[in-house]
């Protein structure tokens, strides 16, 4: 019995201490910050600077919390700097927005006229005013000579021909069609088939000429379950791209592995891909001179030609 | 080359403990001459409700203490090698009269049945006697006897107490929130939990508001809890156990409550249907939370309900009885309040059981179970749901007991028909078989084997077969106890076991919110779950009224499913296969005194799950990773304290518990692909992606809780009135449930959250 008494009498005071403890610390609450503050993660840039091009854009955003940006601009100043001669162009922002089937979404990209030379290497900075910058630097591939386009006669294969290119990392068929379904209706559509992805490309080893075959139709057939003769080439234009190895090796990737951040970014202190390249868009057709030979078509929107 | 040396591990241990059983089994036998086995049950007199860990002691004329044992969990005593002469018998249990009596043993018989009924009411027996035969004195490593009063101790905003709550408050036994009814104990998963109601198993046992599961005090008789380390007894699941006994309904006379809280409302009915044959037990609760929760300006929409009907006849005046249950449940809710996802389940359980004692045989205790289990889960809109999932088990399993002189045997067998079907759309891309079935049949056996006075050696062996899925298999468990001293209450203890689970409930935890399970067998290569337990335990009584234990143990699992990463942010995932351990340290304080009680308990524990998956290379350039899983709650502590003066009750329940694993996000930006064609920026969105921080690297921040209640009983002739007032969250700490990182919304457990309650029962 006394030693009840006791054991009561010295736990009282240590309980109401506890409670006043509890009662104090739970005073305190939590200000939860789930991300993770500390990764030197500011910027994500996609894009490509093309020597071809009069205007270059490049999607910049910041690694942000939200899911989707509001469309309200950003702290942030992206400058190009030729690493050569110093030069450097500031990157004028403009905002996009487009309806994803649930919400308008906003995107921005930075242009700038400024000149991109071949050969050279810039720099791409994005930074804010609080000191936080992302880079990446690339270097641009040569010109090279505009290829020759046979279509061939009475079907729509073709075959590219050019030399000057060490590197294809892109060259696509665009086509433009319209496609007849057995009910009677008809639906246009705008393809992209990547010769570089379906391993059309053959190089010379000897003379360093390279050809790419265009043989896409049968593919688009396949794509949309519809015979050929259903469906109609509107147009069609050829889009190619030198590169070099700012343009990531792909092959031996999952799409969930390059999803990753880091797996294919070159890009310091920030994600995304900036990609250094010299491009020619031709039209779907061969060119003859007066003499009947294959020449070169006039590039429908490229420098390269000009320059040669 | 694994597999094969797991197989000769598993032969070996398997070859020695049959040999030891067996030499046992001769040895006992021939020592076993000229002394009488007294046996018999411990039950209720109202109810004939089975009363386990009941204290028998054998005393001389004397008064000088013979022979003493507990009851086992079916309510047995066996009290070996007693020889001839006149001896008094007391058995005791707190909350009900001690039983005297004096009995004669002579050699005409070799086995002496003496069953006893314990009737409701106070303890007669002074304080040092209760220490001694201490009401949980014969638990081991692992293994917790829960009653009513533990039950009604910890703080519940309702009118009764609930095991669920009560659960929750072990150290080891980590609760994610309060809501979504998910236990991790001791690092396991809660789909590798088992709850069994009088044998039925019961698939979601725990209600959608934390507090509460399918057991109200009013129904419970006691429950055994193994956190791990269970005997052979139990098989299919790799986790814990949980074998909760209903009470019996009065066979005579007739007893009721109804309370009505904030929570929730509850009625309990209980009568003869044929006075000392046989009675009826009804239970049936329904939340009131949704309602409630509207007045007070923060809306919980979580609902459930549940009924209970358990028929109860007596056979024989030796103990022999039937009962038949049935139970229903139904959850609905949403944890994120402002998402659509609705999660729903129903739980559905019949059972039979008949216990059979005989005076004459060597086999004093059989047992038969019946029963059909069924869960439905769904989620998705109310009207459509985007997943569902649902498990049918037929159960069959016979429990002997036999007595080989002072060599206890425990056998059984088992008999087990799973069917399971899901609609998930793709959800888990991995599983694409729809409608599944699972024959299964097993058998075990455990020997309790006594080497002198101080050490019982429990061998055990679990075996089963699964007809076209898996191969046949062995699962030995071994557990060893020394009682240094001789008494019940001061015990080394050891375990060490084999468990193996022919189903997977896969829970995607990418998605805390989430309470969806989706029941498969083994998705992995045919392999069932595994997990190996070891666990060394060591409890002492401190005087009188103060005890204390203290727990190690090392859990290894194998073939365990979990979401595979991704950094898109998209609805479906893959499945990989992880292997996990935890370790871990459990720490109990216990002062129980007549006015005051209290309970302290801390646990701290290390669980690591290693997986590998196909991008982990690129990702961390490591093929495995090792990562701490979303439940690993390293420290946890809880603390308990009580007062009961007179007609008052108050009850006091603070927890912590350390922050829990989660992957931290480092931001969101879309991505454009560069591969084999070069994306337009100005035509093109991208693909959103969630830049994320290696998994599961991040705390989310500490837990910490004190809920209150104070009641006061008011005697009124016939019945009593309770009323009780309390809260939960009592300084309104902001717990985090969840954070939505996609939508930058924090999802909070309970806020302050004032109930009251009114409770009438009759007198019993």
């Amino acid at each position: 019995m006394t030693i009840r008494t006791d054991t009561k009498a010295n736990l009282l005071p240590v309980i109401i201490t506890a409670l006043v403890v509890m009662i104090i610390a739970g005073c305190k609450n939590d200000n939860f910050d789930p991300f993770n503050r500390e990764a030197d993660l500011h910027f994500s840039i996609h894009g490509a600077l093309d020597a071809s091009l009069d205007t270059q854009w490049i999607r910049i955003s910041p690694v942000r919390d939200d899911f989707f940006q509001n469309g309200e601009a950003f702290d942030a100043t992206v400058t190009i700097t030729n690493t050569r001669t110093g030069q450097t162009v500031t990157m004028n922002p403009e905002r996009f927005s487009r309806f994803n089937g649930e919400e308008t979404v906003y995107f921005w990209n930075y242009w700038t006229t400024g000149d991109i030379e071949a050969e050279e290497e810039y720099v791409l900075r994005v930074f804010d005013s609080e000191g936080n910058e992302s880079s990446s630097t690339v270097r641009i591939p040569p010109d090279f000579v505009t290829p020759t386009f046979d279509l061939g006669r009475g079907d729509d294969n073709g075959v590219l021909i050019g030399e000057g290119i060490d590197r294809i990392v892109v060259a696509d068929g665009i086509y433009y069609l319209t496609i007849y379904t057995e009910e009677g209706g008809a639906f246009v559509r705008k393809e992209y088939i990547s010769q570089v992805e379906g391993e059309n490309i053959t190089r010379s080893a000897t003379t360093g000429l390279y050809r790419i075959y265009f043989d896409d139709m049968v593919v688009i057939a396949d794509l949309y379950k519809v015979p050929l003769t259903r469906i109609q080439l509107d147009s069609a234009k050829i889009y190619m791209a030198a590169g070099n190895d700012s343009w990531p090796d792909v092959v031996n990737y999952t799409p969930e592995e390059l999803s990753l951040p880091h797996v294919v970014s070159n890009i310091e202190n920030g994600v995304g891909v900036l990609v250094g390249i010299n491009s020619v868009t031709l039209p779907f057709r061969s060119c003859y001179d007066q003499d009947q030979q294959l020449i070169a078509c006039e590039p429908l929107k490229s420098r390269a030609l000009i320059k040669n | 080359m694994h597999q094969d040396h797991h197989n000769n591990w598993v032969l070996k241990i398997t070859n020695v403990i049959s040999g030891i059983i067996f030499v046992s089994l001769c040895f006992g036998t021939s020592v076993a001459l000229a002394q009488v086995t007294i046996r018999g049950l411990v039950s209720e007199a109202s109810n004939s409700t089975p009363l386990p860990a009941a204290n028998v002691v054998l005393y001389t004329m004397e008064g000088e203490t013979y022979k003493g044992v507990s009851t086992d969990v079916n309510g047995l005593f066996i009290i070996n090698g007693v020889t001839k002469g006149s001896y008094v018998i007391r058995a005791s249990f707190i909350g009900f009269r001690t039983f005297t009596d004096t009995l004669e043993v002579s050699f005409f018989t070799e086995n002496l049945n003496y069953n006893i009924l314990l009737e409701e009411g106070e303890n007669t027996l002074d304080d040092i006697i209760v220490v001694e035969e201490g009401n949980k004195a014969d638990v081991d490593v692992g293994h917790i006897r829960i009653d009513k009063v533990d039950i009604q101790r910890v703080p519940t905003p309702a009118g009764s107490g609930d095991l669920a709550s009560y659960i929750q408050t072990l150290p080891g036994v980590v609760s994610t929130g309060d809501r979504g009814g998910n236990l991790f104990i001791r690092g396991g998963m809660p789909t590798e939990n088992m709850t069994l109601i009088d044998g039925a198993l019961v698939y979601q046992p725990f209600h959608i508001i934390g507090f509460f599961s399918v057991f109200p005090e009013e129904i419970v008789s006691t429950a055994d809890f193994y956190a791990g380390g269970f005997g052979p007894k139990y098989s299919g699941r790799t986790s814990s156990v949980l074998d909760v006994k209903l009470r019996n309904g009065d066979l005579y006379k007739r007893n009721f409550s109804a309370s009505l809280s904030s929570f929730l409302s509850q009625v309990y009915f209980e009568t003869p249907l044929k006075k000392g044959k046989s009675s009826l037990m009804i239970s049936a609760r329904r939340s009131l939370i949704e309602e409630s929760s509207e007045l007070y300006g923060n809306p919980q929409p979580l609902s459930f309900n549940s009924q209970m009907v358990k028929l109860n006849k007596v056979i024989n005046d030796q103990g022999s009885n039937c009962s038949a249950l049935f139970m229903r449940t139904k959850d609905q809710g949403k944890l994120d309040y402002s998402g659509n996802d609705v999660f729903r389940w129903n739980n559905l359980v019949l059972g039979g059981k008949c216990v059979a004692l005989s005076q004459e045989s060597s086999v004093p205790y059989v047992d038969i179970n019946l029963s059909i289990s069924h869960l439905n889960n769904e989620v998705g809109d109310i009207e459509d749901p985007e997943r569902q999932s649902a498990i049918t088990m037929f159960h069959t399993q016979i429990n002997i007991v036999q007595m080989i002189s002072s060599i206890r045997l425990e056998y059984g067998f088992t008999t087990t028909i799973r069917w399971m079907n899901y609609e998930i759309n793709d959800y888990f891309a991995d599983l694409n078989t729809k409608r599944q079935a699972i024959l299964g049949s097993g058998a075990y056996l455990q020997s309790v084997i006594p080497l002198g006075k101080k050490i019982e050696l429990k061998p055990g062996i679990n075996a089963s077969l699964f007809l076209f899925r898996y191969g046949a298999t062995v699962d030995p468990r071994v557990q060893v106890s020394y009682k240094p001293r001789g008494r019940k209450d001061e015990e080394l203890s050891a375990v060490v076991g084999l468990y193996r689970q022919p189903i997977s409930g896969i829970i995607d935890f990418r998605d805390a919110g989430s309470a969806f399970t989706l029941w498969t067998p083994a998705p992995f290569d045919g392999e069932q779950l595994l997990a190996k337990h070891a666990m060394v335990g060591w409890r002492q009584p401190i005087g009188g009224k103060l005890s204390y234990s203290v727990e190690g143990y090392m859990k290894w699992m194998e073939e365990l499913p979990v979401s595979t990463w991704s950094s898109i942010a998209k609805f479906n995932t893959s499945i990989s296969v992880a292997d996990g351990n935890s370790k871990g340290v459990d720490v109990n304080l216990k002062y129980n005194g007549d006015v005051f009680y209290s309970t302290v308990g801390y646990g701290y524990v290390i669980t690591e799950y290693t997986t590998y998956q196909e991008l982990f290379n690129t990702w961390y350039g490591v093929d495995n990773l090792t990562y701490n899983p979303p439940h690993d709650r390293r420290h946890q502590l809880n603390a308990q304290m009580g007062f009961d003066f007179k007609t008052f009750d108050l009850n006091i329940q603070w927890s912590y518990g350390s922050g829990l694993p989660f992957t931290r996000p480092i931001g969101f930006d879309e991505y454009l692909e560069y591969g084999f064609s070069q994306p337009d920026v100005r035509e093109e969105y991208g693909t959103p992606r969630i830049i994320l921080d290696r998994p599961f690297d991040g705390r989310m921040p500490e837990y910490h809780r004190l809920n209150v209640s104070v009641e006061k009983s008011i005697d009124l002739n016939t019945v009593w009135m309770k009323l009780q007032a309390g809260a939960i969250n009592t300084y309104d700490k902001q717990n985090i449930f969840y954070f939505d990182i996609y939508t930058q919304r924090r999802i909070d457990q309970l806020p302050f959250f004032p109930f009251a309650s009114l409770k009438v029962e009759s007198k019993r």
